[in-house]
């Protein structure tokens, strides 16, 4: 176990190296000069030229990627062109928001998502199995900026319960989180219903109540168990959109995540924080994937690590 | 894990009774009522410029900003006085270009790639198929949206972001089938009087998996309009003037708690548009292919 962890650990380096190596050649290779766009319209060709060499522009793109590298593996994602200021501390201010956005938003899903499976697949085909289906399909269909801002003119404009914007108290969190969270939970009740449907017509819930075991304990103890090894897998992939879905989200309530540190730096080709941000971005839908693999073990012994 | 078990080469009599027929016997309401909003979108979209010339769309005249909804100006006008209808009116004609773009690239090389992976089981269709698993774990706003930062704001970077981004997904949706196909009795029999490898894949096989791109095909143009009105909102797409409604939205956002309407039409319309294209396609899946049903 100890042993496939860190397997799969060292294999994150080659695979941020791949990310890391993409990022840096699309970015630089791209039309539009960033050391002008940092320097502003009136700089002078010096003075542009005097940004280049700041930030090693001016060297061959082979060796600007080995001087990057070499940092990187320091901590140092590079400096902001904008604000001269280190993109690690920027990562290190943003990120914590928006892994709290995304949390707060699996954590809606999860909790109203699955329960509601979990009723519509002991009454299959009732009102609630019906609802469930028209719900996902207005869950897909819903631009996510969309749904915030209506929420935002119910909750915060119109009925006054909720502070429309920014980060800080509870209450800051609920329509963000809201917003992300809602599309997911018909996903998650409709794949919940699925696999505990599946679960039901195994041998071993037969055998489970035969021996005298209530419905109770044979739903939450044996189906519901071997149900959320397919809920797992869609967790982690769902936390990777979820992350992605953030950074829109963010956007909407002016949140001071990294999705919008990153898609700031987008607008004026502040490269080193697109690339730190998207590095980031890329190690946490790795490492989720990781946990997701450790918890599949935990769940169903069966499976083996090799 | 074939998504769904590929229509017979023959085709059976339930195919011939025609969608319109299938949904109307169904009482498919909802789904009838949404093909009605995808004709009258992409009706819309077409006739955009015998309706109002792009002058009128997008000439600014402060006098009459946001006015609310009245008969000179049926949906009102937005912040800086242009006609909510005809900007609604001109940006489905970009929604539809951008969605039907992107999806085209996105399924002609998906399709491709996905056939000759599936068709060719060897080391380099195997490392393809991993690398596109890693693509597909990679959350696709995020992918888009590097692919945006490279060619820069504007539609075409953003039909290539919504199409570059939706390949991976669609190379793994027809690996499979065709893998399936592969193994048919007619495949073995073309293979037997002697055809080529080429000839087998474009004319035995790739006939066969139509169904599951006209069905796919629609539910990604849903996506692809999703995802492209939000990189549009957060200033990715189109540059204003254009009226992109993800982008119309993102304008006229300040002015949400006095006017709401300058959100509502453009987000409604969004709303109603993805809706319907993924209600026909689950209805094109289910007339298609009856036992995907039960699947999910």
């Amino acid at each position: 176990m100890a042993n496939y962890i860190i397997r799969r650990l060292l294999m994150l380096v080659p695979m941020l190296l791949g990310v890391s190596a993409a990022v840096f050649l699309v970015l630089h290779l791209i039309p539009g000069d960033p050391a002008r766009m940092a320097a502003g319209p009136d700089a002078s060709e010096a003075d542009i030229e005097q940004i280049r060499v700041n930030h090693g522009l001016d060297k061959p793109f082979i060796v600007q990627y080995g001087i990057y590298l070499k940092k990187v593996l320091q901590g140092d994602l590079g400096e902001s062109f904008q604000t001269m200021a280190p993109v690690t501390e920027g990562i290190l201010r943003t990120f914590p928001a928006t892994l709290e956005l995304a949390a707060a938003g699996m954590l809606i899903a999860v909790l109203l998502g699955v329960p509601i499976g979990i009723y519509s697949a002991l009454h299959p085909r009732g009102a609630a199995d019906r609802l469930v289906t028209s719900l996902a399909v207005l869950g897909i269909s819903m631009p996510g900026f969309f749904l915030g801002l209506v929420l935002m003119l119910v909750f915060a404009s119109l009925l006054n319960w909720l502070p429309p914007t920014g980060r800080g108290s509870f209450a800051h969190l609920v329509l963000p989180s809201v917003t992300l969270g809602l599309p997911y939970v018909a996903t998650f009740a409709r794949l919940t219903r699925s696999s505990m449907l599946d679960v039901f017509s195994e041998d071993f819930i037969r055998t489970a109540r035969a021996k005298g075991l209530s419905w109770r304990k044979v739903t939450y103890r044996h189906a519901l168990r071997n149900a959320s090894i397919p809920l797992v897998t869609m967790l982690g992939l769902d936390f990777g959109r979820l992350l992605g879905g953030a950074v829109i989200v963010e956007k909407v309530f002016a949140w001071p995540g990294m999705g919008r540190y990153m898609v700031d730096a987008i607008m004026v080709r502040d490269i080193y924080v697109v690339q730190g941000t998207i590095l980031v971005f890329a190690a946490s839908v790795v490492l989720i994937n990781l946990i997701v693999d450790v918890i599949y073990g935990a769940l169903d012994p069966r499976i083996a690590y090799s | 894990m074939a998504p769904s078990t590929l229509a017979s080469p023959t085709p059976d009599a339930k195919q011939r009774q025609g969608f319109l027929g299938y949904l109307i016997r169904r009482r498919s309401y909802t789904v009838l009522a949404a093909a009605v909003v995808m004709v009258l979108f992409v009706a819309a979209a077409l006739a955009a410029p015998l309706l109002y010339d792009w002058e009128t769309t997008t000439r600014v005249a402060l006098d009459r900003a946001l006015m609310p909804l009245s008969a000179a100006y049926p949906l009102g006008t937005d912040e800086l006085g242009r006609d909510m209808v005809a900007r609604l009116i001109w940006g489905a004609r970009i929604t539809l270009v951008v969605g039907v773009v992107s999806v085209a690239i996105a399924m002609v090389v998906g399709v491709v790639i996905g056939a000759l992976c599936g068709y060719y089981e060897n080391w380099l269709s195997s490392a393809v198929m991993r690398f596109m698993d890693f693509m597909i774990a990679f959350p696709r706003t995020l992918f888009a949206i590097i692919i945006v930062t490279a060619f820069g704001s504007g539609v075409v970077s953003l039909i290539l972001a919504i199409g570059i981004s939706t390949v991976p997904a669609n190379v793994r949706l027809f690996r499979g089938p065709v893998l399936a196909l592969k193994r048919r009795q007619f495949t073995t029999a073309a293979k037997a009087l002697g055809a080529k490898d080429s000839s087998i894949l474009f004319s035995h096989i790739l006939p066969n998996t139509m169904s599951l791109v006209i069905i796919q095909g629609t539910l990604s143009l849903a996506e692809a309009i999703l995802i492209g009105a939000g990189l549009s909102f957060l200033g990715l797409g189109p540059q204003p003037p254009t009226p992109e409604w993800g982008a119309m939205i993102a304008a006229s956002r300040a002015h949400i708690t006095t006017h709401p309407h300058v959100i509502l039409v453009p987000g409604l319309a969004l709303f109603l548009v993805i809706l319907s294209f993924n209600l026909v396609g689950d209805a094109l899946r289910d007339y298609i292919d009856p036992r995907s049903r039960k699947a999910l």
